[in-house]
């Protein structure tokens, strides 16, 4: 069975005082399409970028991106 | 609704690299769809090298010009993404482009190897096939763009 990468980065942006793609991307040195890609789904950041995420909101990384089963 | 959705509603999805992919590959075809039109529809005998390297150079200028002033607009009408430096999605994309490109070059250029000594009769057809080899090159690396865009976000 396919396995995908999630994250709950959405959420997590909501919850922080309804932080824009684009202010996590200007934080974190990429554009918005590329967070807009990242919640999707649809483009693994690197483990630099990954750890900058986990970072901003104070969280181990296992726990915004983890493995699902499609 | 909150900040964080109308921003996502509102804003271009559009990468800007990818807006610049579609109108290259769209100026690429035109411009050198006509230059080719216009380099076949001469007899061979007829097109003397030079009016060959005129007919290129003004392709090729038309060309930069028309890119020049599309990017402007598209850079007037979304600033921040047209100053916004490379990030490393659109690093890999523009890698992942050029590999594509290499190999249709190789390939191309290749094919040409084998060919040409058969087929070309004269000078310009040999600078014509290697124009084109290029071309080709372009094409596929502003598709790979566009693709890969697509499928990574």
């Amino acid at each position: 069975m396919a396995e995908r990468i999630v994250n709950d980065i959405r959420t997590l942006r909501f919850l922080n005082g309804e932080m824009t793609q684009g202010e996590l991307g200007a934080r974190i040195g990429l554009t918005r399409q590329t967070v807009a890609a990242i919640e999707q789904g649809r483009y693994s950041p690197s483990l630099e970028s990954a750890l900058r995420i986990a970072r901003i909101f104070g969280k181990p990384v296992e726990e915004i991106f983890r493995w699902e089963e499609d | 609704m909150n900040a964080a959705m109308r921003e996502e509603d509102c804003g271009s999805s559009m990468p800007f690299q990818e807006k610049r992919a579609w109108l290259s590959l769209a100026v690429t075809i035109v411009i050198y769809g006509a230059f080719l039109a216009n380099v076949l529809a001469t007899p061979v005998g007829a097109l003397t090298m030079v009016r060959f390297i005129i007919l290129f150079t003004v392709a090729m200028t038309l060309q930069g010009v028309i890119l020049a002033i599309c990017i402007s607009i598209f850079a007037a009408r979304d600033p921040e993404a047209a100053k916004a430096p490379l990030d490393e999605r659109d690093l890999q994309v523009s890698r992942r482009s050029a590999t594509w490109a290499y190999g249709t070059l190789m390939a191309v250029v290749f094919l040409l190897g084998l060919g040409l000594p058969y087929y070309a009769a004269v000078g310009w057809q040999i600078t014509l096939a290697m124009i084109l080899a290029m071309v080709a090159a372009d094409m596929v690396r502003h598709i790979a763009i566009i693709v890969n865009y697509r499928r990574h976000g």
